[in-house]
Order: C-alpha cells, then structure tokens, then sequence
C-alpha cells in the first residue's frame, strides 16, 4: 500500500520513501504528499 | 470508547468510524498489521485500501481517509482499562481527477508541521491567489464525523441513509467525550 502511494504521488518506491524519511530528508518538507504517504508507514513496518 | 481488552477497544473505535462513514459510501476500513490487538506502537487504519472514497454528488468528488492510532492503558479508577488515542489524521477530498480540493491533517510525529492544519488544493486557487497548498493553515482538532457532516451540507453528497444527521451528532457526542485533547 506505501509503495502503491508513493510512487502515485512522489514517484519514488516505497522502499526509498522509507529510507528518506528515516534519513530525515523530508523533515522540513511542506508537501502535503509526504503526510499521505507518511500516514501508511505502519502498514510497511509491522 | 474504552474497552476490557485491546481488542474490544478497538473495535469500540471502530464502531463509531463505520457508522459515520455509513452516512456517505460502503466503506471498508483495514488496519495496519497488529492494530486490532498490539499495544504501545502506533498503527494506522485506511479506508477502501487507501483508494478515496466516490461521493455521490456534482461535480463528482472524493474522500480519501487515514488515520494512526494507538491503543493505551488507562489507569482511571471505575472505567475500562483500555481505549485507542488518535495518533494523526488525513482527511483529503478530490475532483473526480484526483487533484486536492483540500486535506485536513494532522502528524504530531511527522514532519515539521505538529499542529492540526488544512492544506487548499492548487486547482482551487486563482493564479495571483497568496494561498498555496504547501501553506499550512492551522486549525483546531477536526473530527471524522464533522467532515463527513460538511460533505453533506456544504458540498451536495447525497446522504447514503436516512437518519444521517442523528447519527453523525451522536458520534460526534461521543468524540467530544472522549477526546484527550481539544
């Protein structure tokens, strides 16, 4: 489901979503589709 | 709503969800892995698989809906020990072509924005317009069941039962009880 919305919205996988946000890439991030995205974490970290 | 166990806590935060969203589709909610039962983690919930929500109204829009959630341990003398916090919210309406009409949102440990705030789709604005929707307008807490209301009475969805408006005041009643933080 996070890799399905990722790419949709941010046009990456999943996989580097994840990466990123644990990185702290999109910490100052004002887009709206980083939190869409963000929101669906736990289905891709149980 | 709290419950006896995990389990019955969720579902008792369930319930009300479903109800509310009864009032405007067929809704299926799935919940993260363990969020039926595992405490002390954060679990999220979408509806329909994350897929947005078709209204019946015109213009044709659509809701898509996000929460995260957590279930606790509540120590209050003569209630139930356990309930489900909210943790965050997305609430996001679209046109029919998926471009944002606006989003309600709410990520206390996302991103850099911790408030309650509303983000105005870019194909809702003029050109010249100073709103944009990277701006994040604050708001206070916003529930479920008052968006719900407002696809209803402010954008035309046709109501999917009769007894709408009584069921959305009673769920809303029972939020406002049992909120932990306005």
């Amino acid at each position: 489901m996070l890799d399905r919305a990722a790419r949709e919205v941010l046009s990456m996988s999943g996989e580097e979503f994840l990466r990123r946000w644990d990185a702290g890439d999109f910490k100052d991030s004002d887009d709206p589709a980083i939190t869409r995205v963000a929101m669906l974490i736990p289905f891709a970290r149980p | 709503l709290p419950g006896r166990d995990p389990r019955e806590a969720v579902d008792a935060f369930l319930e009300p969800l479903r109800d509310t969203l009864s009032c405007v589709a067929r809704a299926k909610i799935t919940l993260s892995p363990g969020g039926r039962g595992e405490a002390g983690k954060v679990h999220a919930l979408t509806v329909n698989d994350d897929q947005p929500i078709r209204l019946k109204c015109r213009p044709a829009l659509m809701l898509r809906v996000g929460m995260l959630y957590e279930i606790i341990r509540i120590t209050e003398t003569g209630r139930l020990p356990w309930r489900v916090t909210t943790r965050g919210y997305a609430y996001e309406m679209q046109t029919a072509s998926g471009e944002l009409v606006w989003s309600y949102h709410w990520h206390p440990s996302g991103n850099r924005i911790l408030y309650p705030h509303t983000h105005l789709g870019h194909t809702q604005l003029r050109k010249d317009a100073v709103l944009h929707q990277k701006l994040h307008n604050p708001t206070g807490r916003v529930s479920l069941e008052s968006v719900i209301r407002a696809c209803i009475t402010e954008y035309g969805v046709a109501p999917m039962k009769d007894d709408w408006d009584k069921t959305l005041e009673l769920r809303e009643a029972d939020f406002l009880t049992y909120r932990s933080w306005p």
